[in-house]
């Protein structure tokens, strides 16, 4: 089922979560909705499920193209995860994938029956088997994760939003729940929205991603697009690391820019730390005059800090550990940059 | 009380603090209690049941028990309600009535003793309402007893459950509404049983306080033998009249119930934090 | 920016009844519970309250003021003082060496020692009295002694402040110890380290640390030493100027049918418990303050 939000505004007191924000999801996609703490991506989340109310006179919610603005959170057939859980912990874990069966009612409620084998065939579906009669504090982190998950998806619910999913776990752990949340997606393709600050979990494994940034969305593509393509200098920001160079050095020292038209002249050019090569100063030479300052190996990739010849402004690059054997650098040599591939941005942008 | 070795800390005091502590507690507190078991000690086991198990004693009992009980019953459900509207919703007024419900705890239970009395006497604010539309007699009565120990366990309740419900994750009730409960269903299935360890405690803490209360209750309940006694009263009636083997042996049958109540209180608030932080 | 501004006016006006967010109640409910509640608080808390001063007035300003300089009542405030003046520093001198104990070493037996502290809490006023009449009464185990020596305890002053002190003995303690016991030993550990001895640590860096609490169990303690009844009454002998607490002297005159008198004196008290409340609600919002920064 899609998800359609249209113009959603929502203030609180005088901060602003929302600002006229308008998503639409297509049925069965995984999408990321990433941002940085504060840009309203969680409220966005909320008001999706019914947990919040945009503002009055804003606009509206559609699953499907129906309009659900005035349905109640419990009639909206979502499924929410929250971020810390909420499991009931007075509840083993039995009753609390069962719950949302058992206060339905009578006449809609399966059997006592149905409900125990449908439970069982959640804990099968997140591989939790036989920790049905466990409470929720005798259960890890991921676990309880999961738990949560079943838990949402007992009640078959149309969509399925996911808060901060992984916000709570450590590390590891985090890194192998989202695999197989990405993989239990595509077992069971329900229209799912998750909520995350960390772009990698986000560009990892959403179909789309939604980047928020105060209160607005600011880019809508494939994780792909919005990295290769970003729309703006707060996107090209927050996906990685990046180097602003100003134009005019970039031409004075002659070097190569693959997209020159775009550039203007007090204009700024992003680039990713991968896409500057590093050649010998020869006679002639061209590219951009910088000094090696500090070499960081202890890696899969060898990251440069290098000092502009002319600005002394800083300048990160990431090159193999075997070109940098090749190359031989050390600290001090001077060096030129050559650019592969940069962005700019309109003068009006700024970060 | 030794400390271990391990533990050898560079903090000093710890020896002049902890004797201190322990002399003091022992000379006020420790050595006054065993005068009362010592006291029964030279009681052979057939006076000690007949002391504690005379036919007024056991009517001092009752009534003493059961309006406890029924005193921690109304507070628990008045309790409840109170706590709800102080922690959930807001109206003008809400810190003033908040620092009312210590008023128990800070009134001087002598004087809480002669203003309910004059409240809920025949000709009183509430009583003369209550004896001449109702034909209820409340002072001088049972019904007395009860209202002063409901007046003196109330604050025992909400301080109990105040904190619990305050900290009680929102996302709980969002959980449930999500899924499709109805608020009904949110109160009885995820919110009560949330918040029935600190029910049961702060019953507890009530009861117990009641059971042993004695000046709030003196002026209100007449005093009347096989009626109206409660048992701290008859104690002091035992005294009076030079009984102190009488006064004593009493005493340590209600020692021997505070004692078990405050383990269960202790046993209760454990259980309250068995699922403690998820 | 005209196309937006119309726009929004053309926009039906939120419906009255949006629905509400999952975690409020509809409003008669808060209607209906706040009401039950404010009636219960009222019946059991503020006419009981409003009682004791509408009695005490109630011959007017003048013979209020009357009731409080008898020379009984004037003697049942000093006696009532004094009481407080000893019992309230020597329960915070106790509460202080238990919490320092208890909070910054660790021993065995500590939740024994803990446990034992709240005794006092659970016994019965009126037992809490009888147990000291047990010990230094005539009939007991040091009153032959003290009765030939021609000490008096019982029926006599000393026996009030045992009394009192025994009823009150947890409060500053109960204050202190979990609250010194969250705050852990690094900031006494970093004092000593930086070269102060122990009693500057404690005066620098533990007592600035755990000052709302020690004054929130001071006033509690204090409120209970002024108010105490029970206990008091078994030990004190009901002897006129003499041996009678402001409590006692308050049952004495309402025994007596002096109404006036009584709730006048009893007045006092219920003001003191009010300045409590006061006290008590503003050392918790800084207390709370203090905590937030």
């Amino acid at each position: 089922m899609s998800i359609q939000a249209t113009n959603i505004r929502k203030q609180f007191g005088a901060f602003t979560a929302l600002d006229g924000v308008n998503l639409n999801v297509p049925s069965g996609k995984l999408v990321g909705l990433l941002g940085p703490s504060g840009s309203g991506k969680t409220t966005l989340l909320r008001i999706i499920a019914g947990l919040e109310h945009a503002d009055p006179g804003s606009g509206r919610i559609q699953f499907h193209g129906e309009d659900v603005t005035n349905v109640p959170a419990g009639k909206r057939k979502v499924g929410f995860v929250f971020q810390h859980y909420a499991l009931f912990r007075h509840m083993t874990v039995m009753e609390n994938i069962a719950f949302g069966l058992k206060v339905r009612p009578r006449r809609e409620r399966p059997m006592a029956s149905d409900i125990t084998d449908r439970v069982h065939r959640l804990l099968k579906l997140v591989q939790l088997e036989g920790l049905d009669q466990r409470f929720p504090n005798q259960l890890s982190g991921g676990q309880r994760q999961r738990v949560a998950l079943a838990r949402a998806l007992a009640v078959e619910p149309k969509v399925l939003l996911l808060d901060e999913p992984f916000g709570a776990l450590d590390a590891k752990v985090r890194k192998d729940l989202r695999r197989w949340l990405r993989r239990f997606h595509e077992e069971i393709h329900l229209t799912t929205i998750f909520v995350t600050h960390d772009q990698e979990e986000a560009l990892e494994i959403s179909d789309e991603v939604v980047i928020m940034n105060q209160a607005k969305v600011e880019q809508v593509g494939t994780p792909q697009e919005v990295y290769d393509r970003p729309a703006s200098p707060f996107v090209y920001q927050f996906l990685g690391n990046v180097n602003v160079l100003r134009a005019q050095v970039l031409a004075h020292g002659g070097a190569h820019t693959p997209r020159p038209a775009t550039l203007e002249a007090n204009g700024q050019v992003y680039v990713r730390p991968h896409d500057i090569e590093v050649v010998h100063d020869e006679p002639g030479a061209a590219g951009l005059p910088a000094i090696v300052r500090y070499i960081h190996a202890a890696g899969s990739v060898a990251r440069l800090t290098l000092e502009q010849a002319q600005s002394r402004e800083a300048v990160e690059v990431e090159i193999s550990r075997t070109e940098l054997a090749i190359l031989g650098l050390k600290p001090d040599h001077l060096v030129r940059l050559r650019l592969r591939q940069g962005h700019s941005f309109p003068e009006d942008y700024t970060i | 009380m030794s400390r271990t070795q391990s533990q050898r800390s560079v903090l000093p005091g710890f020896g002049l603090s902890l004797g201190f502590t322990l002399a003091y507690l022992g000379l006020i507190v420790l050595v006054p209690l065993a005068a009362a078991f010592l006291k029964t000690a030279g009681m052979t086991w057939a006076e000690f049941v007949a002391a504690v198990t005379s036919d007024r004693v056991m009517a001092s009992y009752r009534l003493s028990f059961l309006a406890s009980l029924a005193a921690g019953m109304v507070n628990v459900v008045f309790g409840l309600i109170v706590t709800w509207v102080l922690v959930r919703y807001s109206f003008p007024g809400k810190r003033i009535i908040d620092a009312l419900v210590d008023l128990p705890f800070a009134l001087p239970t002598a004087v809480a003793g002669i203003a309910l009395t004059q409240i809920y006497a025949k000709n009183g604010w509430v009583g003369h309402w209550l004896e001449g539309k109702l034909g209820v007699k409340v002072a001088y009565t049972e019904i007395g007893v009860f209202v002063a120990l409901t007046f003196i366990g109330l604050p025992f309740v909400v301080r109990t459950l105040q904190p619990v419900l305050e900290e009680l994750e929102p996302e709980l009730e969002e959980a449930a509404a999500s899924l499709g409960a109805n608020r009904l269903q949110t109160i009885f299935r995820i919110i009560l049983p949330e918040l029935t360890p600190a029910l049961l405690t702060g019953f507890a803490l009530a009861f117990a306080r009641a059971l042993g209360e004695y000046g709030s209750v003196v002026f209100i309940s007449g005093n009347m033998p096989m009626r109206t006694e409660i048992i701290p009263l008859l104690i002091i009636t035992k005294l009076e009249q030079y009984d102190y083997r009488g006064a004593t042996a009493i005493a340590v049958v209600m020692l021997m119930t505070s004692f078990t109540l405050l383990l269960v209180i202790n046993l209760l608030q454990k259980w309250s934090r068995r699922y403690h932080r998820i | 920016m005209a196309a937006i501004v119309s726009r929004s006016l053309a926009t039906p006006p939120p419906s009255a009844h949006a629905a509400p967010r999952a975690t409020q109640d509809p409003q008669w409910v808060r209607w209906t519970l706040t009401a039950v509640a404010l009636v219960f608080l009222t019946f059991f808390l503020v006419l009981p309250l409003a009682a004791v001063f509408t009695e005490a007035f109630r011959h007017g300003v003048k013979a209020y003021f009357a009731s409080l300089q008898d020379p009984d009542a004037l003697a049942s405030v000093r006696l009532t003082l004094l009481t407080a003046v000893i019992v309230v520093p020597a329960n915070v001198l106790f509460g202080i060496a238990a919490a320092w104990c208890i909070a910054k070493f660790h021993f065995r037996g500590k939740s024994m020692l803990i446990t034992l502290i709240d005794l006092p809490f659970a016994v019965s006023p009126v037992i809490s009295g009888l147990i000291y009449v047990l010990v230094f009464g005539l009939q007991g185990w040091l009153g032959p002694w003290l009765d030939e020596h021609d000490l008096k305890v019982i029926f006599a002053v000393p026996g009030i402040v045992l009394a009192t002190t025994f009823v009150t003995f947890p409060f500053v303690a109960r204050e202190l110890i979990p609250l010194m016991q969250s705050q852990g030993t690094d900031e006494e550990y970093a004092a000593i380290t930086l070269g102060a001895n122990g009693w500057q640590t404690f005066w620098r860096v533990t007592l600035p640390n755990i000052k709302w609490g020690l004054l929130y169990g001071v006033i509690l303690c204090n409120a209970r030493a002024m108010g105490e009844f029970g206990a008091v009454s078994v030990v004190s002998g009901h002897i006129r100027g003499e041996t009678n607490t402001i409590p006692l002297h308050v049952e004495i005159l309402y025994n007596e049918y002096n109404s006036v008198g009584a709730f006048a004196v009893a007045s006092l008290l219920a003001f003191l418990a009010i300045v409590t409340l006061v006290l008590k609600s503003v050392v918790e919002w800084r207390h709370a303050q203090s905590r937030a920064t």
